[in-house]
């Protein structure tokens, strides 16, 4: 009984029981089985009741006892494995079974889930996981003397698990990827230029808008959400409303150029005028049907009123043309071309390029000078201003007065010209005309004044007593015609101090320039005050010559003035002062030259003159506004 | 007007005539109180001066004189023209209202005319 007893241990056990019945344990460290302690024996028949994969490993060496679930899992290692070192048994995964023993022998437990092992069950190497749970198996003396090992293996669900995550890993990157390139178009559609909206529906409700357009229709709070009547009413009046339902209800897309838009982009403020070049596109959902419209386009009103303006200039301009009666030409960047040239009757027209314009309008003669002129523009890029002699339509010899200014490109180079040609032919007549008749003017008054010359010598008797008065009323005559002959070269606008002072002295003492001394600043007098000063000056100095510092071999004249700046403008100070001559008296009669410089100069100037006797010399002052006629109107 | 000796103004641009006519009217037992040769000076005058009449030159420096014949009318001083234009120069408003004498002229035409201005 006991020994069919002894030789059913391990009772059942399905395979294993048998391969452990049959085992020669002799051979190993646990020797053989009739002679296993309960412990080791209760334990076998544990492992070999569990469903669960189990091994045992007992004892110092953990010679391997396990059941049928476990020999599954060993793979072709089954059967060598059983009775076998673990550490020998799975030599690939020793150092981790070392582990196990040394804690398990030690009373400790371990648990590994989902532990990674390289394993060669069935002679190649394969990747498995695991959940590991060892416990010690305690002996007669409750010492640990094996450890239970309960293996599960997890490979196929860890497989699943990470070819999960892989694709899980896969599909987050195209996510990302996907958020990215939406984020770029959205940021593009936001930033770009051209104003953009969508809009679904047939009430053309906003689903986006991007900021130029937002920037278009202004201020108006949130836009998405709104339909175009709620958010932007003034459009309907306009007949945008209109285009729109007609695109979302014909599917054709609406093409806009230049059109005129009112808005009120401001809150109370005034409507203002764009204009806009804009398409409305269908849009068409997967199925076919139309789902909305993507408005797009340019805000062009600067352009449009830029070019407006360039219109209205150049319209401006060709009327300026058109008005003018000035010959107007154009000119190839050298002048060797005459582009075209409209005469307005005065030349003859060139209406195609002619290079032979020289020839057709100048005179042989003239060339030269109308050359260098073009030289010294073109070298300059400066503005050619000539006038000069030209053949007029009709052949005859004309004047004309001619500038042309340079058209310049952006590097600076002259591209054409662009000239006006006045014709000056009759105002040129009229100048010389005018030239003319002043010279013979001046001849008349000069005859006029010899005239009253011979008239007196006639008339006057020629006796002693009246010879002087004879003598002073020619010297007299002589000075104003020598201030008319100043004039004359100013063709009667006035004279310098400086000139009117220096002729009329001329004739009175012309020896030495040290005994006339001139000294003051340019300026300049009317035609009546230079006639007047010259008579003035000429009474001066023929009393110096008679009576003052010119009668003897030393005296001097010394003729000054200075423009003294007043509150009430530039005043003139002049002064005649002679030195060095015989003692002055003072004449007991006043003559006509004292009379002159006190009483006549002075009102001529609307000044003071003073007159001074002085025993050392006389001296003569004048104080008078250079302009009399300062802070008047004229 | 005449008989008495009177104060007269000289208004005349040229130096010389100016002087000339003082003496003429001068040697007419006249007294010239003031002489001006440029027109805000004889327009100063005109309204300021204690004068029983004017001989006032219808162009002063190229200025015509109508403006102080104007303030002489406000005032009654009568006056006499003096041009070289002839009557032609002058204003046709003007000619009713004082003596017109056509330069050159002498002693003789200067004392007609100033006997012919009404009394002031």
């Amino acid at each position: 009984m006991n020994a069919r007893f002894q030789g059913d241990f391990p009772i059942g056990g399905g395979e294993m029981g048998k391969l452990i019945r049959a085992f020669d344990w002799s051979r190993t460290e646990l020797g053989p089985i009739e002679g296993w302690g309960p412990a080791l024996r209760t334990s076998t028949n544990i492992v070999l009741q569990s469903p669960l994969a189990l091994v045992m490993l007992w004892g110092p060496s953990g010679i391997m006892i396990y059941n049928d679930a476990y020999s599954e899992f060993a793979g072709q290692r089954h059967p060598q494995l059983l009775g076998s070192k673990v550490l020998e048994g799975w030599a690939e995964v020793a150092d981790f079974n070392a582990k196990v023993l040394e804690v398990g022998l030690a009373g400790g437990t371990l648990s590994f889930k989902d532990q990674e092992l390289t394993l060669y069950r069935n002679n190649v190497a394969e990747q498995v996981w695991m959940d590991l749970n060892y416990g010690p198996v305690l002996g007669e003396d409750n010492k640990p003397e094996g450890v239970l090992a309960i293996v599960v293996e997890t490979t196929a669900r860890v497989k699943a698990e990470r070819a999960l995550a892989e694709q899980q890993a896969v599909i987050e990157e195209a996510n990302k990827r996907l958020s990215a390139e939406s984020s770029f178009l959205r940021d593009l559609f936001e930033q770009a230029p051209s104003f953009m909206a969508m809009m679904s529906g047939p009430d053309h409700v906003f689903t986006l808008a991007n900021a130029a357009y937002r920037g278009l229709v202004g201020d108006r709070g949130e836009l998405v959400g709104k339909s175009v009547r709620e958010a932007i009413p003034e459009t309907d009046s306009q007949g945008f409303l209109g285009l729109l339902d007609s695109v979302y209800r014909s599917g054709q897309p609406f093409v806009g150029r230049g059109i005129t838009a009112h808005l009120q982009r401001q809150r109370g403020a005034e409507m203002e005028t764009r204009i806009l070049d804009l398409i409305y596109q269908p849009v068409r959902s997967s199925s076919g049907e139309i789902a909305g419209i993507f408005a797009e386009g340019h805000d062009v009103t600067e352009r449009a009123t830029a070019e407006a303006q360039v219109k209205a200039s150049e319209e401006r301009l060709r009327a300026l043309i058109n008005a003018t009666s000035d010959a107007v030409y154009r000119m190839s960047p050298d002048w060797r071309e005459m582009r075209q040239l409209d005469g307005r009757g005065f030349l003859a027209d060139a209406d195609g390029p002619s290079i032979a314009w020289m020839e057709e309008y100048l005179f042989a003669e003239d060339e030269p000078l109308v050359q260098a002129a073009i030289a010294e523009a073109v070298r300059d890029k400066k503005p050619f201003q000539l006038e000069h002699r030209i053949r007029r339509q009709d052949g005859s010899q004309g004047w004309t007065f001619s500038r042309a200014v340079p058209l310049l490109n952006g590097t600076g180079e002259i591209v054409e010209w662009f000239g006006a040609a006045s014709d000056v032919t009759a105002r040129n007549k009229a100048e010389e005309h005018l030239r003319l008749v002043i010279n013979e003017l001046n001849h008349r008054v000069k005859n006029t004044l010899a005239m009253m010359q011979a008239i007196a010598a006639q008339t006057f008797p020629r006796s002693e007593h009246l010879a002087g008065a004879h003598a002073n009323f020619s010297a007299r005559i002589k000075a104003l015609a020598t201030a008319s002959d100043l004039l004359t070269g100013e063709r009667w606008v006035g004279a310098s101090l400086r000139d009117a002072t220096e002729k009329v002295l001329q004739p009175h003492h012309t020896d030495a320039p040290k005994r006339r001394i001139v000294r003051g600043p340019e300026v300049r007098l009317t035609a009546k005050s230079a006639i007047s000063l010259s008579m003035a000056l000429h009474e001066l100095a023929t009393n110096a010559t008679k009576y003052g510092a010119w009668s003897g071999a030393d005296g001097t004249v010394t003729i000054e003035w200075n423009v003294v700046r007043t509150g009430k403008g530039e005043r003139l100070a002049f002064e005649w002062r002679e030195e060095g001559g015989p003692p002055v008296v003072q004449p007991v009669r006043k003559g006509f030259g004292s009379r002159l410089l006190e009483r006549g100069l002075a009102a001529e100037l609307s000044g003071d003159t003073r007159l001074e006797f002085r025993p050392e010399g006389v001296v003569f002052r004048i104080d008078a506004p250079l302009d009399p006629y300062a802070g008047e109107d004229r | 007007m005449s008989g008495r000796r009177l104060q007269a103004l000289v208004v005349e641009d040229e130096m010389t005539i100016a002087l000339m006519i003082e003496d003429m009217l001068t040697d007419l037992g006249h007294q010239v109180v003031a002489m001006a040769m440029r027109l805000p000076q004889a327009l100063e005058l005109a309204k300021t001066s204690e004068i029983d009449f004017v001989v006032l030159d219808v162009n002063l420096d190229g200025h015509m004189s109508f403006a102080v014949a104007d303030a002489l009318i406000e005032r009654g001083v009568p006056f006499v023209f003096v041009t070289g234009y002839g009557a032609a120069g002058v204003d046709p408003k003007y000619r009713h209202q004082g003596i017109v004498l056509q330069k050159p002229f002498d002693l003789a035409d200067l004392e007609k005319a100033i006997e012919r201005l009404p009394p002031r």
